[in-house]
């Protein structure tokens, strides 16, 4: 026995159940809302990731709650404490802050994105727990930078709501078909409409006077040429060694530049050149909210002057945080004119109490399959010692499939499901092509022994694995990826299968008909 | 035991007999292509489309009465034919827990949620409802895309069965087997009217995984393993039939209980693959591969 535990197989797999067991985490009874995201100004103390539990020493315990509580607060400072699971199940740590909180429109803005708290780590995605998902067709096909600029519109864009977490992923298809997909929690479908339609107001500051206004832009350049280099990020080298320099052209109207040339003339230079800038930066805001990271120098030179094609630079250590810091800011340049029109293609609205009654009725499916499956495998072997490993070894599977999709932070649609579900039936197919082999090779003349008879049972197996790994790597590249939920689980499923249980369930039977 | 003389009993008349059952695949392979090639030309399209491939909308809600006459009533105001009308029941008790609703073509969402609130007697709109909708315009490619798909899985898989078998017939025979599954699938599901949509790719490649897998186990023990062939045989099937009595009640499970309607659609492409596949498996690909090693003997 004591070695049948020291072998490698059962180990992994012991090993792999605790791990899931930790990923999974199930069982997060704790009162508060899951922060998702944090912006200026709540970003200045807390992280995302963490448990909200009090604003101004008021509890909140839910997602009604927090938002009731928002609704009525003043801008005053505010005080959040929130809890950081360092190690689940284990150690946690209890944190306060505060911060100034901004006013926008009337409002009082934290930049909280909040979520109910769930109770495992595992993401179900929109189908599942309510929400919208967009999706979002470009005009005509865009270059990789247009893409990247584009998700960075509609970024800045979306994020100008802040209240609500809405991640953009960018997916394309076989025949080059572009999409921008937007999937987010609560909220309706009017919202989205109408935060794609508008766009975020745009202003530049220096002081308290606006220099120039997203109208004010004509255009941004977005890509430089060789013989044009109006956007680009070169090397420099400054005290702290070579870093990276990023400029870009923006094309303003002719009041801009006057107004421009205006407001430099009232300020004072600091230090000398190269390094001389005027006493006062050059603020970005969005919608009156102030850009993160939005505040540039400007170099003496341009004092009181009538520049109507100003660069924009920045610095930073290295090229490719330049590059996605230029990318950010071009895109809130451009913020009103995307690359090229987008058209909504397809919306999804899925309201949480049906979300609720697809995820129970799934799960009875789920564990009545299970428990079929088990029954068949009874009455064709009629022994428990048989039979119980093949039942624990396939919950095993789940368990350990759940567990890396939570790792990797893979939403797990109606589609993944599926997968799921049907890997339960053709994943207790391995270890029948096992059990038959190693029970057969027995009666067999061929006298071979356990060993061997499972070494060839394996031939099969991973014969089996590798197909089914070819039919679902192809669905990478399926329809806007529409498919890829249903792919990827399927793929976790099987691998975990080859690589952790299929081996354990092979010691395990080698064990007990030796034994 | 009577079941497994039952089952000898089989075995060995399949052993007699396998030239002359190779008859019955052919036969329903003929069937299958010539219903989709004469559906195309009647109709214009080898099978149905759902709305995930010609744009529409669909709506799904939740109520604790029957209707038996949504559909009838949709089609009456909304002024279209082009609607589908799924019962949402209750896992266990069966009861109707809500309707999922499909509707083709341009219509707007507002007319569409008042002739369904007019239907049913209460408000339904967009928030006490789940509401999808696509526009045609995603669909313009999508039969290219995945047949392009289907050929690079079916392309790896002859390559995988090449490897393992190290010969060319195996290989090709696996490959003829697992497409007359999806030329049969999509045979069955035309015929009872079912509409092919995005989900259906899905359950279309798991079926090309499980066919072949099949496919393989039986080659396996038909040209790898050593004694006599009625033995071998007598092992295939009897590992076979547990592995597919397997997968017919996990998918069945998961048509008949599910709620879902993507979750039921791969459930019954499933469900329809594996039978198909059990008759192409055994009266096909092991028929050829058996001729095969016959022939090598000799």
């Amino acid at each position: 026995m004591k070695k049948f535990l020291k072998d490698f197989r059962i180990i992994l797999l012991i090993i792999s159940l605790i791990m899931s067991f930790f990923f999974i985490h199930v069982g997060n009874l704790r009162q508060g809302v899951f922060v998702q995201s944090t912006r200026n100004p709540a970003s200045q103390c807390m992280p995302s990731g963490v448990i909200l539990t009090s604003i101004n020493d008021h509890e909140i315990t839910n997602l009604t709650d927090y938002y009731s509580y928002v609704e009525g607060i003043s801008n005053e400072t505010v005080r959040v404490r929130f809890v950081q699971e360092k190690l689940p199940y284990f150690y946690s740590k209890e944190q306060t802050c505060a911060f100034l909180p901004l006013t926008v429109n009337n409002k009082t803005y934290l930049g909280i994105g909040v979520q109910n708290l769930k109770l495992t780590r595992i993401d179900f995605g929109t189908e599942i727990e309510g929400g919208v998902k967009v999706l979002l067709e470009p005009e005509r096909k865009l270059s990789q930078e247009e893409v990247a600029i584009t998700m960075n519109v509609l970024e800045q864009r979306l994020n100008v709501f802040g209240i609500k977490e809405m991640p953009i992923t960018y997916v394309n298809d076989l025949s080059g078909n572009q999409y921008f997909k937007i999937e987010f929690a609560g909220g309706t479908m009017e919202e989205v409409k109408s935060l794609l339609e508008q766009a975020g107001h745009f202003e530049a500051r220096i002081g308290n006077e606006t220099v120039f206004a997203g109208n004010d832009v004509l255009d941004v350049c977005l890509i430089g040429t060789q013989s044009n280099p109006c956007a680009q990020v070169v090397p420099i080298s400054s005290e702290n060694g070579i870093v990276n320099r990023f400029s870009f052209t923006v094309y303003l109207t002719e009041e801009a530049a006057k107004r421009f040339a205006e407001i430099t003339s009232k300020l004072s230079e600091v230090g000398i050149e190269p390094n001389c800038y005027l006493n006062q930066t050059i603020d970005f805001y969005i919608d009156n909210i102030p850009v993160e990271g939005g505040k540039l120098n400007i170099a003496c030179d341009m004092k009181n002057k009538t520049i109507t094609t100003p660069s924009i630079t920045g610095v930073r250590k290295s090229k490719k945080d330049a590059q996605s810091e230029m990318r950010r800011l071009q895109a809130i340049l451009k913020s009103g004119n995307l690359p090229s029109k987008l058209s909504i293609v397809q919306t999804e609205k899925v309201s949480p109490s049906l979300g609720k009654s697809f995820a129970k009725n799934t799960l009875i499916v789920f564990l009545f399959a299970i428990i079929m499956v088990d029954l068949v495998i009874a009455l064709r072997y009629k022994k428990l010692k048989i039979v119980l490993p093949i039942i624990l070894v396939s919950l095993s599977e789940i368990f350990i499939t759940l567990g890396v999709a939570a790792l990797i932070h893979w939403t797990i649609d109606l589609a993944g499901i599926a997968g799921i579900i049907a890997s339960v039936g053709t994943g207790v197919d391995d270890q029948i092509v096992i059990t038959d082999e190693v029970i057969r090779g027995g009666e067999a003349k061929e006298v071979i022994g356990v060993k061997q008879r499972i070494k060839k049972a394996f031939g099969i197996v991973f014969a089996s694995f590798a197909v089914m790994l070819a039919t679902m790597l192809p669905l990478f590249w399926s329809h806007a990826g529409l498919l890829k939920g249903f792919a990827v689980t399927t793929i976790i499923a099987t691998s975990v299968g080859i690589l952790i249980t299929r081996p354990a369930y092979g010691k395990i039977i080698e064990k007990i008909l030796k034994g | 035991m009577s079941l497994l003389s039952e089952y000898n009993k089989i075995a060995e008349f399949y052993d007699k007999n396998y030239k002359k059952l190779m008859i019955i695949p052919f036969v329903i392979i003929l069937f299958s292509t010539s219903f989709l090639i004469f559906h195309k030309i009647s109709s214009g399209d080898f099978f149905y489309k759902d709305i995930s491939l010609r744009g529409g909308i669909s709506v799904t809600f939740s109520v604790n009465q029957e209707n038996k006459q949504l559909e009838e009533n949709l089609v009456k105001i909304l002024g279209t034919e082009d609607v589908n009308v799924r019962e949402l029941r209750d896992a266990i008790s069966q009861k109707i827990k809500g309707y999922e609703v499909q509707i083709g073509g341009d219509i707007d969402k507002e007319t569409i949620f008042s002739a369904l609130s007019e239907i049913m007697g209460f408000e339904i709109n967009e928030t006490n409802s789940s509401f999808g909708k696509q526009t045609a315009l995603i669909n313009s490619s999508f039969i290219w895309d995945n047949l392009v798909l289907l050929f690079i899985a079916f392309l790896f898989v002859t390559l995988v069965a090449f490897y393992y078998f190290k010969s060319v017939t195996p290989a090709l025979t696996i490959i003829i087997s697992t497409f007359m599954d999806i030329i049969n699938i999509l045979a069955v599901l035309t015929l009872f009217k079912i509409k092919i949509g995005i989900g259906s790719i899905g359950g279309l490649l798991m079926i090309i995984g499980f066919s072949s897998d099949s496919d393989i186990l039986i080659s396996t023990y038909i040209l790898k393993r050593k004694g006599k062939m009625l033995d071998k045989i007598k092992k295939a099937f009897f590992t076979e039939f547990t592995m597919e009595l397997a997968a017919y009640v996990t998918f069945t499970i998961m048509y008949l209980f599910s709620s879902i309607g993507i979750i039921k659609h791969i459930a019954l492409i499933l469900l329809i693959g594996t039978f198909s596949d059990a008759i192409n498996s055994w009266l096909f690909s092991a028929a050829v591969q058996r001729l095969y090693v016959e022939g090598k003997k000799k």
